[in-house]
């Protein structure tokens, strides 16, 4: 019914303003399609009306096909980890927003009863991780791993949400998430895990936009997602999307994740 | 009579459509069962099946890739589905999503089990539950309201197959009391309520029945009476005929004799002129006797195959009162011949049967005026164009309207028992009839007066 009555809206949202340009804001899968609509729907009609233009939800199936959707660059907008962003700079996107005061920490997790207590007893386990190009929940974790020599077996299973299924019912031995979505899970979900390791922040996931959107619109979207937190209702979307304030954000605010990457080479 | 408590008609009627109206819904309800219950469980499988293959592909990739968030977003999709109560997927063999309905718990329940296979390899299963509930819900409400049709059907086929039935019994029983009336002797009774149905035709046919049966009846009577008459005719005529023989020869001698005695007498004796006066009355007497034995050997037989003749009138009524006039005389009653025609009058007739028409009006005249005072009978001839009218009127004081239809009637008299027969008027008219004449009673007359009409030679 949820799924039905976003649809609904979504549809709602595109036959709005038909005459206008439609602009596609791409997702990255971290859940479900049906849970990122469900969350990114609000800001998206806010935006559609404050910037008088159409605005297309879009996700992917996973995050490998995310990926080469960016690399064609079929998205107007697009919210996507920091790894896909510094290494997509050149098909012409630029950060538009980033969370202001927020670092993305990647979280190495078990099940709360679990028998593991540091990171060298899941040696030769297998461990789920969102996909080989996660940022801070692939990446960063792995980096953290191999610090510490731990030989281990990747799963990929395509989303945040999905790596936290896996290890609360047992199928693997721990699970690289980030902060942001391990605090998105329900209490119930939540309360069957425990963080045994974090990595060190970097700067979090920026809206990027196409440079072949024009400066007006990207001024009127800057200006709305910028505003979000003078007004309740938006300070509302951003706790829906666990977001906290939005800041304008300039391509050098990810050096810190280029720097890591090259090391990582 | 109407009661239904016999083997009637109207009650085999209402058993028979009873039991077929029963068989009838017995099919109906069967078929109808039958029916609903294959399209529920049609309905059915296709819903699991179409359920399964929703479910299968998204959940088929997901399990290839351990994607648990998208089959625990599948599952709470398919757990806020109707009459799914219960949805468990496993991988390989551990459960990895159960998702349970927050509804009630249902009373009956379908548990499907569907393998999820890729390449032939076992990926997992697919477990879930369906709430029957509506399904046997929606099946006993299609059998009561089947069940409640099928009674009303019933009880207004039984209401109307008793009312059916209780008409064909009133109306067959109508017809079976009309013929049971008739059969008891009842034998001027008709139906009088003709219905435009069969019952309608029967009652018309058993009518004109019993009406042709009447007449036919009547009319053998009749002919039994005039064989009868005929034939006592007949007997009559053959013993006048042998009484005619017998009395001739004596009559001849008698004859015979008074005329050589006449001739006999010496011219001087005394008494000449009393005794001539003596043989000439006896001479007369025997004529007389002669005459009235030809007349009653003549009018006494049967003249029914007698040829047809031209015959003065005057001839015949003076035969026939020769033979009734002593009995008038002798009851002093004015007997009188009045003929008004110019001359004799000949008609083409049987002037035996003729003068059984006169006699008989003679006697009834002469029954009916017996016992009064001044009592007369005057026969009056006369011509009226091509007509030769005969009027017989006597002193009575006629016939009552009311009666007048009904004397030619065969067998109708108001004569005491024993003393008329009724057919008398009957046979007179159908021997004038035979004659191309008219024979009625003339309502004018004052007193009672027949009239023969016969067209004249």
């Amino acid at each position: 019914m949820k799924t039905i009555f976003l649809f609904l809206l979504l549809f709602h949202l595109n036959s709005y303003a038909t005459e206008q340009v439609t602009y596609k804001f791409g997702i990255v899968p971290q859940q479900s399609a049906t849970i990122l609509l469900e969350k990114w729907a609000p800001l998206i009609k806010k935006m559609s009306q404050d910037c008088s233009c159409k605005i297309e939800f879009q996700t992917a199936s996973d995050i490998t096909q995310f990926e080469l959707n960016i690399k064609k660059g079929e998205y107007d907008l697009v919210y996507l980890n920091p790894f896909h962003f510094v290494e997509n700079q050149s098909i012409g996107y630029n950060a538009l927003v980033r969370e202001e005061d927020r670092k993305l920490v990647g979280v190495l997790v078990v099940k709360k009863d679990s028998p593991i207590k540091t990171l060298e007893d899941l040696n030769k386990k297998q461990i789920a991780f969102p996909g080989p190009t996660a940022f801070a929940a692939s990446i960063l974790v792995t980096k953290l791993l191999n610090s510490k020599k731990v030989s281990f077996d990747p799963l990929y299973v395509k989303s945040h949400e999905s790596v936290y299924l896996n290890v609360i019912s047992g199928l693997t031995a721990a699970g690289g998430g980030v902060n942001r979505t391990l605090d998105a899970l329900s209490d119930a979900d939540k309360n069957q895990l425990r963080v045994l390791a974090t990595t060190q922040g970097v700067t979090p996931h920026p809206i990027a936009i196409h440079k072949r959107v024009n400066t007006e619109i990207k001024n009127l979207f800057l200006k709305t997602l910028t505003n979000l937190k003078n007004s309740v209702e938006g300070k509302q979307m951003l706790d829906n999307l666990e977001l906290k304030y939005l800041i304008q954000a300039k391509n050098s605010d990810w050096d810190d994740v280029r720097k890591i990457i090259e090391i990582t080479n | 009579m109407n009661t239904l408590s016999k083997n009637t008609l109207g009650k085999k009627i209402i058993i028979i459509l009873s039991i077929c109206q029963i068989i009838f819904l017995a099919s109906i309800v069967t078929v109808g069962f039958y029916f609903f219950n294959y399209t529920l469980q049609d309905q059915l499988d296709k819903r699991v099946a179409a359920f399964s293959s929703q479910f299968e592909s998204s959940i088929k990739t997901a399990l290839i890739s351990r994607d648990l968030a998208t089959l625990r977003s599948v599952g709470m999709h398919a757990i806020n589905l109707p009459d799914i109560t219960e949805f468990n997927i496993f991988l390989s063999n551990q459960l990895i999503i159960s998702e349970k309905s927050n509804k009630a718990r249902p009373k009956n329940k379908l548990t499907i089990t569907k393998n999820v296979t890729s390449s032939g390899i076992n990926l997992g299963a697919i477990v879930y539950s369906m709430s029957l509930d509506s399904i046997s819900a929606n099946k006993k409400n299609i059998y009561s309201t089947l069940s409640m049709i099928c009674l009303l059907e019933l009880i207004f086929a039984s209401i109307l197959a008793y009312i059916l039935g209780r008409y064909v019994n009133k109306r067959s029983n109508y017809i079976i009391d009309g013929m049971q009336k008739y059969a008891t002797g009842e034998t001027d009774f008709k139906f009088s309520y003709i219905t435009d149905d069969e019952f309608g035709i029967i009652a018309s046919a058993f009518n004109l029945m019993t009406s042709r049966l009447n007449e036919n009846t009547k009319r053998l009577e009749e002919l039994r009476l005039q064989n009868i008459h005929s034939n006592k005719m007949a007997a009559l005529g053959e013993m006048a005929a042998s009484i005619a023989h017998e009395i001739n020869n004596p009559l001849t001698i008698i004859l015979g004799t008074t005329s050589s005695m006449t001739q006999s007498l010496p011219l001087e004796f005394k008494d000449k002129e009393i005794v001539e006066k003596s043989i000439v009355r006896i001479q007369n007497t025997a004529k007389r006797i002669a005459k009235i034995i030809s007349a009653l050997k003549t009018f006494s037989r049967n003249a029914e195959d007698d040829p047809f003749e031209d015959v003065e009138i005057n001839k015949i009524l003076e035969d026939s009162l020769t033979l009734c006039s002593e009995r008038f005389v002798f009851n002093k009653i004015d007997l009188k011949l009045i003929i008004q025609t110019e001359k004799n009058v000949l008609v083409h007739c049987s002037a035996t049967q003729l003068s059984q028409v006169f006699l008989n009006l003679l006697s009834n005249s002469f029954d009916a005026i017996e016992h009064m005072e001044d009592k007369w009978v005057i026969i009056n001839v006369s011509v009226n164009k091509d007509r030769l009218l005969i009027k017989f009127t006597d002193c009575g004081k006629g016939i009552p309207d009311n009666l007048i239809d009904k004397i030619m009637e065969p067998f109708f008299t108001t004569k005491q028992v024993g003393k008329g027969t009724g057919i008398g008027l009957s046979i007179s008219k159908n021997i004038i009839d035979n004659h191309n004449g008219l024979f009625y009673y003339e309502k004018a007359s004052v007193n009672t007066c027949f009239v023969v009409e016969l067209p004249i030679h």
